[in-house]
């Protein structure tokens, strides 16, 4: 009995050890190509740019699904919520360019006795490390541009949207492993949750029923709350919203990439 | 005659993709769908070309996310089949095909998507919308799908990186035809600088089409020929002295 204990504990030590080695052996991997890691740069800080500097100053008044009124100028707006589309489609581009390369990396990595869960959870969580520069960046970068009445709400909001894109670009990855269908659903799908339907610039549609379950809707509600109210009273729901939402991505790309081996 | 072989073979290339009808049909449409679907109730006070006239919400945010899906879709799709096609075309440079005839080859295969996904989205916006000019509608819509299809082709040839390049084209793609080249939205629309911006011609081509702004549509197409000749002679002299 005590023999059986100590082999399962020594197996799990085993493989938490596989594990974090082939977390390094990725992102090191993904170090190597220097301008990936520029890419993931490049978008935010452009689009948020681009929004705070062309943006008109037209008054805006919208609700949040806590019933509070907001006035405000739509640069104002648009700086907030253009710093989360940008890392949505950052994240989610990136999250499927690199788990399309790992995944045939992945292929030769089984033969050599590693199983799919641990290359498909090594290849997340490297993808996650190596996109941390990315959300300091825009974070950064947001708030020198504007200050929030609560940057706590508006850092959490730019990691939870990074945290649901590139698990959603792990899971499209797994679906299809051709860059031009793969690209364009991660950015059409992005774009029009981040900035159509959970935006206030999508008027007849935001706040609508439906739109709650749409992977950006809480982080976009936060992300008002807290730069224009100072509150952070949606904390609760954005924290589950995009935990559920990241595990669900991530557990369906698994069950994807297994469902295609059996066949 | 080299050229049509080509344009057989990168034909064939392409529809190799299986997802080829979602990537060119399916998300161009479903982007319109949400646009329209997202649009402004009230009708939207504008100004362009110095007369002011009213148009509802629904015309415009079809009429700009038309741009934005355009180009987003052409481009994406130009960038990945040319730079898929980099190790073939520089094999078929060395067996004697010319970086014009490589060029030609590819280009008109790209037109060909172009056409296809501006009709797609063309029949849509009008059986939604009345516009002035279903032509100039349609020929400001496939000049922007060329043009950016043109730098897809430029920035798949000089980076290396798939993922740079796509954030590159993306980032100029979306910044011009979503935020700069905005009339409603943008407080940069009337500086001098913008005519330098890709879609800057076809956008004021598109307006002249859909409103009634006193001005023929044809106007601009001299700033659309200009930056193509210019985008398509970067991309020759590029391919024909790299090595």
């Amino acid at each position: 009995m005590t023999e059986k204990i100590v082999l399962s504990a020594a197996s799990r030590g085993f493989v938490l050890v596989k594990f974090i080695r082939l977390t390094l052996s990725f992102l090191k991997n993904l170090f190597r190509q220097k301008a990936i890691i520029f890419s993931t740069l490049v978008l935010p800080l452009f689009l948020i740019w681009s929004t705070w500097w062309v943006t008109a100053e037209i008054p805006m008044r919208f609700k949040l699904t806590t019933d509070v009124i907001i006035s405000q100028t739509m640069v104002n707006v648009h700086l907030y919520t253009g710093a989360l589309t940008a890392m949505g489609l950052t994240a989610g581009l990136f999250g499927f360019i690199v788990s399309v390369e790992n995944n045939r990396i992945g292929e030769r990595l089984e033969l050599s006795g590693y199983s799919t869960t641990i290359v498909n959870l090594s290849s997340f969580l490297s993808l996650l490390l190596a996109l941390t520069t990315s959300v300091i960046l825009t974070v950064l970068f947001t708030l020198f541009l504007r200050q929030p009445k609560s940057d706590y709400g508006f850092v959490l909001s730019v990691v939870f949207v990074a945290l649901i894109y590139s698990a959603f670009g792990n899971f499209i990855a797994s679906v299809t492993n051709q860059f031009t269908e793969g690209s364009l659903i991660v950015l059409v799908f992005s774009f029009i949750d981040l900035m159509l339907f959970s935006n206030p610039m999508g008027e007849q549609i935001y706040l609508q029923d439906w739109t709650r379950f749409l992977p950006g809707f809480w982080p976009t509600q936060l992300v008002l709350e807290s730069s224009f109210i100072g509150k952070n009273e949606l904390m609760s729901q954005v924290l589950l919203y995009s935990i559920l939402y990241a595990l669900f991505f991530l557990v369906a790309g698994l069950a994807v990439t297994k469902i295609k081996k059996v066949n | 005659m080299k050229s049509v072989s080509l344009l057989k073979y990168y034909t064939i290339a392409f529809l190799r993709e299986r997802g080829v009808i979602i990537s060119l049909v399916i998300l161009p449409l479903l982007l319109q769908v949400s646009a329209q679907a997202a649009a402004p109730k009230s009708d939207i006070l504008m100004k362009f070309d110095g007369s002011t006239f009213t148009s509802s919400g629904v015309t415009l945010n079809l009429m700009l996310y038309s741009l934005t899906a355009v180009v987003i879709v052409a481009s994406i799709s130009s960038f990945f089949l040319a730079h898929n096609l980099r190790n073939t075309s520089a094999r078929l440079k060395l067996q004697g095909y010319s970086s014009l005839s490589l060029i030609i080859g590819l280009l008109t295969l790209v037109i060909l998507i172009d056409v296809f996904i501006v009709t797609v989205i063309y029949l849509y916006d009008v059986a939604i919308i009345s516009v002035r000019s279903d032509i100039g509608f349609f020929v400001s819509l496939v000049s922007i799908a060329v043009i950016f299809s043109t730098i897809g082709i430029i920035l798949a040839s000089v980076s290396d990186s798939k993922s740079l390049g796509l954030y590159l084209i993306l980032t100029l793609g979306v910044v011009d035809t979503a935020f700069i080249e905005n009339p409603v939205l943008s407080r940069r629309y009337n500086d001098n600088w913008i005519d330098f911006m890709p879609s800057h011609g076809s956008v004021k081509m598109l307006f002249r089409s859909v409103y009634d702004t006193g001005t023929a549509w044809t106007e601009s197409i001299y700033l659309i020929i200009i930056y193509e000749i210019g985008l398509l002679l970067v991309l020759w002299l590029y391919n024909r002295y790299r090595n």
